[in-house]
C-alpha cells in the first residue's frame, strides 16, 4: 500500500466517522468503545496482513500527532462539563481519584511483573525504563470511557442519578492519565531538547506551555474576532502548541489537554468554541484509532503471554476496588450491584491515544507494550463493559427500555 | 464610527500585536531550545496561520488586503528574515499549496455563472484578445529593449534574444486567480468590475496555456538554432486540454450528484481532491487546475448546488488561503529581490503600463462603462504561481539561460504579487463594489 492509498483510507475513515455522527446520533452506531477501527488497523498493520508498513506509518506520524493533540484539546475543553452543565467539584475529584488509583495499581502490578519476568541489576528505584513502561501501561489502562457509558445509556434510555454519576465519573477520570503522560515522557531526557532540565521542571514546562497557549487563544478569541478568523485562531494556536511539543519531544497529549483546560477556564466564549470544535471529535477519533491499531506490533512486546493477563487482572482488581469505594461513598451506586465492576472496564479513545503517543515517543518494546496493553484493555472492555453497564443500570432501575430502537440524540452542530 | 469605537478598535489591534509578539518570542525560544534550530512543520504551520490572521486584521485598518498581509507575514517569518520558518518547512508545506490551488480552481470555476459571462461577453472577448496578444508582444518588446541591462541576455545572439523575449512576453500575460479570488473573498465585492476581473482571469488561464504552447514552439528554434519546428507540443496540448475538460465535466457532475444526494462533509471531499487526486492527475499528465475550474463551472451552471458548493469551499479556504499565501511569502527570495529590484521594478512597471494601455484600448473597442474603462486593468496586475510555474518550465527546458531568467521572473513576480492585490482592492473600493456590511462576531456566529 502506498502513501496515497493510505491517505485515502484515512480520509475514508474520517468520512465514516462523520457519517456515524450524523443527524441520527453517533451512539446508535458502531461499538461502545470504538474498538472496531483499532482491529481494522491491527489487521492492516505489520503484525497481520502487513499492508501498512512501518515506513508508511512514519509518513503519517505528523498526522497522528495532530490527531492526538486535537483529541486531547477536545477532552480538555470539555473537561468538567457534561453537555452544558458543570460537573460538581466533588464528583470531578472522585473521578480524578478513581483514575489515579487505577493507574497506580496497574502501573505497580506491571512494574513488579516486568521485574520478575526480566530481572535486572538496576535497583528498582533507578529503573527508569521500567517505570516509563509500567507508568505508560497504567496511564493507558486508567480510564472508564465516557463514550461507552453514553452509548449504553442511550441504547437503554437510562436516566437517573446513577447514570448521571457514572457519566460524570467517567468524564473526570481522564485528568490524571493525561497529565502523568507528560511526567513519564520527561523521565527519559527528550532528544529534541537542547537544554537539560530536571524532569519536574520539564513537566511543569509542558503544563505551562499548554495553559499559556490556551490563555493566549482565549485572549485572541475575545478580541472581538470575527467569525472568519475564529477557526484560524483556534487551529493556529493548537498547531503551535502541538508543533512545539512534537519538536521538543514532549507529550502532545499533556500540552493539548492543558491548552483545552486553560481555554475552557477563562474564555467567555467557551460554549461557542465547544460547539465549533466538538463535531470534529468523531471524524478525528476514527483515523487516530485506525493509526493506533496499525502501529501495533506484538512481536516487539516481551513476555506478552504473561504480561497482558497480569495487566488486565490488575485493571480488574483496581476497578473492583473503585466500584466498592464508590458504592460506599455514593449510596445510589449500591443498587447497581456486582455488574458495575465489568461496566467500569470500558476504555477506548483516550487509552488508545495514550498508547499511540507512547509508541511514537518510545519506539520499540516500551512503546509497543503500552500500545498493546491499551488495545487489549479496549477490546476486553468492549466485550464485558456494555453488558455490565446495561445490567447495572437496569438493576438501578434507570433503564426505560429493554432492547430495540434507540433514541436519536442530536449532536451539537 | 464614534471616537470610542475607533479607540477600542485601536486598543484591540494593539493587544493582538502584543499577543503576536508573545507568540514570536515563544517560537524564537523554541528554535533556540530544540535540536536542529530550524522550524518544525507543525509549529511553523500554526504560526503562519495565526500570525497571518492577526496581521491581516491589524493591517486591514489601513486598507491593506488580507492576502498582502499574509504574504508580508510569510516574508517576515521566512528563511530570509526572522527564520521562524525555514526552507525545509516551506517544502514540507507544498501539499497545502496543492490543496489551496485546487480550492481556488474549484471556486474560480463555480464563480463563473453563464449569465455573468453573457453580460460581460463583449468586454471579455476584446480584453482577452488585446490583453493577451498585445501585452505579450509589448512585454516581449520591453524585454528586448532592456536587454543591455540584463547580463544573461547580453551574452545571447540576436535570434535567441528574440526567442527569450517572446518567452518573457508569455510570462507577462499570466494573472493570478488566487489573488483575484482572495481579494474578492475578503471584500465580497459585487459589480461590473468584480465580474469582469473574475471572468477574465479565469478564462485567460486557458488562453495562456494555449499561447504558451505556441510561443514554446516558435521560440525553441530561435533559442536553439538547428532545432526543427515541432508541432509535438500542440498534440500534447490537445490531449491535455481536451482530456482535462472532459475529466473536469465528469468530476463536476459527480460533485453535483454528491451535493444533491449526500451533501455533507464536503471538506473531506475537498481534502481528498486537493491532496490525493492532484497527484494522480499530475502523474497522468492532465492539467488539474483546468479540471477543477471546469468541475466548478459545471457544478454552478448545470446543477442547483452552486451556492452551497461555494460556501463549503469558503469555509475550508479561510484556513488554507492564509497558509498558502503566507508560505508563498516565506518562499520569496528576498536577497535575490534585493539584487535585481531595479530592473525587476522597470519590468513590473512596464507590465503594469502595458496592462493599463491594453485595458484602455479593449474598453473602447468593447464600449465598456466608465468604471471598467478606468479600473478594468487594476485586477490584472497580480501574478503568482502560474508565472513562477512557467519560469520553472523555461528553466528546465533551457538550462543555458534558464536560471537567470527564472531569477528575474521571481523578482518581478514578487513585486506584482505584493502590489497587485492592493491595486485591485483599491479599485473595488473606489468603484463602490466592496461590501460595506459588518460581519457578525465569532461568538454570535458560533452560538447561533
Amino acid at each position: 500500500m502506498n502513501a496515497l492509498w493510505a491517505m485515502m483510507g484515512l480520509i475514508a475513515a474520517a468520512f465514516v466517522g462523520t457519517v456515524l455522527v450524523g443527524r441520527r446520533g453517533e451512539r446508535r452506531h458502531g461499538l461502545a468503545s470504538g474498538s472496531g477501527p483499532v482491529l481494522v488497523g491491527f489487521l492492516l498493520g505489520p503484525t497481520a496482513l502487513g499492508l501498512v508498513t512501518p515506513g508508511l506509518l512514519e509518513v503519517f506520524t505528523p498526522l497522528a500527532q495532530v490527531g492526538l493533540g486535537w483529541l486531547a484539546l477536545i477532552v480538555g475543553l470539555d473537561y468538567g462539563w457534561l453537555e452544558r452543565r458543570r460537573i460538581p467539584l466533588l464528583r470531578t475529584l472522585g473521578g480524578i481519584l478513581a483514575g489515579l488509583f487505577t493507574m497506580a495499581v496497574v502501573a505497580c502490578a506491571t512494574f513488579v511483573l516486568l521485574r520478575r519476568l526480566d530481572p535486572s541489576d538496576v535497583p528498582w528505584w533507578q529503573d527508569t525504563a521500567g517505570w516509563i513502561q509500567a507508568g505508560g501501561v497504567g496511564a493507558a489502562c486508567a480510564e472508564t470511557t465516557r463514550h461507552a457509558v453514553r452509548w449504553v445509556a442511550d441504547r437503554i434510555k437510562a436516566e437517573g442519578p446513577v447514570t448521571e454519576l457514572l457519566l460524570e465519573l467517567s468524564d473526570a477520570d481522564d485528568f490524571g492519565p493525561f497529565l502523568i503522560c507528560g511526567a513519564l515522557f520527561t523521565l527519559q531526557p527528550p532528544p529534541g531538547l537542547r537544554w537539560a532540565a530536571h524532569p519536574g521542571v520539564l513537566w511543569a514546562g509542558q503544563v505551562a506551555l499548554g495553559v499559556a497557549i490556551g490563555l493566549l487563544t482565549a485572549l485572541l478569541v475575545s478580541r472581538a474576532f470575527r467569525s472568519r478568523s475564529l477557526w484560524g485562531v483556534l487551529f493556529g494556536t493548537s498547531m503551535v502548541a502541538i508543533g512545539l511539543a512534537v519538536r521538543a519531544d514532549l507529550a502532545v497529549l499533556t500540552v493539548g489537554f492543558c491548552m483545552g483546560l486553560g481555554l475552557s477556564a477563562v474564555s467567555r466564549h467557551r460554549q461557542a468554541i465547544r460547539a465549533l470544535v466538538l463535531p470534529g471529535e468523531y471524524p478525528l477519533r476514527l483515523p487516530a484509532l485506525l493509526l493506533a491499531g496499525a502501529h501495533i506490533d506484538v512481536g516487539q512486546v516481551p513476555f506478552l503471554a504473561w504480561l497482558l493477563p497480569g495487566v488486565l487482572a490488575a485493571r480488574f482488581v483496581a476497578k473492583s476496588l473503585v466500584a466498592g469505594a464508590a458504592a460506599i461513598v455514593c449510596p445510589p451506586l449500591r443498587r447497581t450491584g456486582p455488574p458495575l465492576v465489568p461496566g467500569l472496564m470500558a476504555c477506548g479513545p483516550s487509552s488508545m491515544a495514550i498508547g499511540l503517543a507512547f509508541a511514537l515517543r518510545f519506539p520499540g518494546a516500551v512503546g509497543e507494550t503500552v500500545l498493546v496493553s491499551a488495545a487489549a484493555a479496549t477490546i476486553l472492555g468492549e466485550l464485558v463493559a456494555p453488558i455490565g453497564l446495561r445490567s447495572a443500570l437496569r438493576r438501578a432501575g434507570e433503564a426505560t427500555t429493554q432492547t430495540g430502537p434507540q433514541p436519536a440524540v442530536e449532536v451539537p452542530a | 464610527m464614534s471616537g470610542t469605537g475607533e479607540h477600542r478598535r485601536g486598543a484591540n489591534r494593539a493587544v493582538e500585536l502584543l499577543l503576536l509578539g508573545v507568540l514570536v518570542g515563544l517560537m524564537v525560544l523554541a528554535s533556540r531550545a530544540t535540536e536542529g534550530g530550524g522550524s518544525h512543520t507543525l509549529a511553523a504551520l500554526g504560526f503562519l496561520l495565526l500570525a497571518g490572521t492577526v496581521v491581516a486584521n491589524v493591517l486591514e485598518s489601513i486598507g491593506i488586503p488580507h492576502l498582502t498581509a499574509y504574504l508580508l507575514t510569510g516574508m517576515a517569518a521566512g528563511p530570509y528574515a526572522l527564520h521562524l520558518v525555514d526552507h525545509q518547512t516551506v517544502q514540507d508545506l507544498s501539499p497545502i499549496n496543492a490543496l489551496a490551488l485546487s480550492l481556488i480552481a474549484l471556486a474560480g470555476g463555480a464563480e463563473l455563472r453563464v449569465s455573468m459571462l453573457r453580460s460581460t461577453a463583449r468586454s471579455l472577448l476584446w480584453a482577452t484578445l488585446v490583453q493577451n496578444v498585445a501585452v505579450l508582444l509589448l512585454m516581449a518588446g520591453a524585454f528586448f529593449a532592456l536587454r543591455p541591462f540584463l547580463p544573461f541576455a547580453r551574452a545571447l545572439p540576436l535570434t535567441a534574444v528574440i526567442g527569450v523575449s517572446l518567452l518573457w512576453g508569455v510570462m507577462g500575460i499570466t494573472r493570478s486567480p488566487a489573488a483575484t479570488l482572495g481579494v474578492l473573498s475578503q471584500t465580497r465585492a459585487k459589480g461590473p468590475l468584480a465580474n469582469f476581473t473574475l471572468g477574465f482571469v479565469m478564462t485567460s488561464d486557458v488562453v495562456v496555456v494555449v499561447l504558451l504552447a505556441v510561443v514554446f514552439t516558435v521560440a525553441r528554434p530561435l533559442v536553439e538554432p538547428g532545432t526543427p519546428l515541432s508541432l509535438r507540443s500542440f498534440r500534447e496540448l490537445g490531449h491535455e486540454v481536451l482530456g482535462s475538460v472532459a475529466l473536469g465535466s465528469t468530476l463536476g457532475l459527480l460533485l453535483a450528484a454528491y451535493l444533491r444526494f449526500v451533501g455533507r462533509q464536503l471538506v473531506l471531499v475537498f481534502v481528498a481532491l486537493g491532496l490525493v487526486m492532484t497527484q494522480v492527475l499530475d502523474y497522468l499528465r492532465f492539467d488539474w487546475l483546468l479540471i477543477f475550474i471546469t468541475a466548478g463551472f459545471v457544478v454552478q451552471n448545470l446543477s442547483r448546488q452552486g451556492d452551497h458548493f461555494l460556501d463549503e469551499i469558503e469555509r475550508l479556504g479561510e484556513i488554507v488561503y492564509v497558509i498558502f499565501f503566507a508560505t508563498a511569502g516565506a518562499h520569496l527570495d528576498l536577497p535575490l529581490l534585493g539584487q535585481l529590484w531595479p530592473i525587476a521594478l522597470v519590468l513590473a512597471l512596464a507590465r503594469a503600463g502595458c496592462t493599463w494601455g491594453a485595458g484602455q484600448v479593449s474598453s473602447r473597442l468593447a464600449q465598456d462603462p466608465p468604471t471598467l474603462r478606468r479600473w478594468g486593468w487594476a485586477g490584472l496586475v497580480s501574478q503568482a504561481g502560474l508565472a513562477l510555474g512557467i519560469a520553472g518550465k523555461i528553466h528546465g527546458e533551457h538550462p543555458t539561460f534558464g536560471s537567470a531568467f527564472a531569477a528575474m521572473a521571481v523578482a518581478t513576480v514578487a513585486l506584482n504579487e505584493l502590489v497587485g492585490p492592493i491595486l485591485f482592492k483599491t479599485a473595488l473600493d473606489r468603484t463602490g463594489e466592496t461590501a460595506r456590511h459588518g460581519e457578525p462576531e465569532a461568538a454570535e456566529q458560533a452560538a447561533s
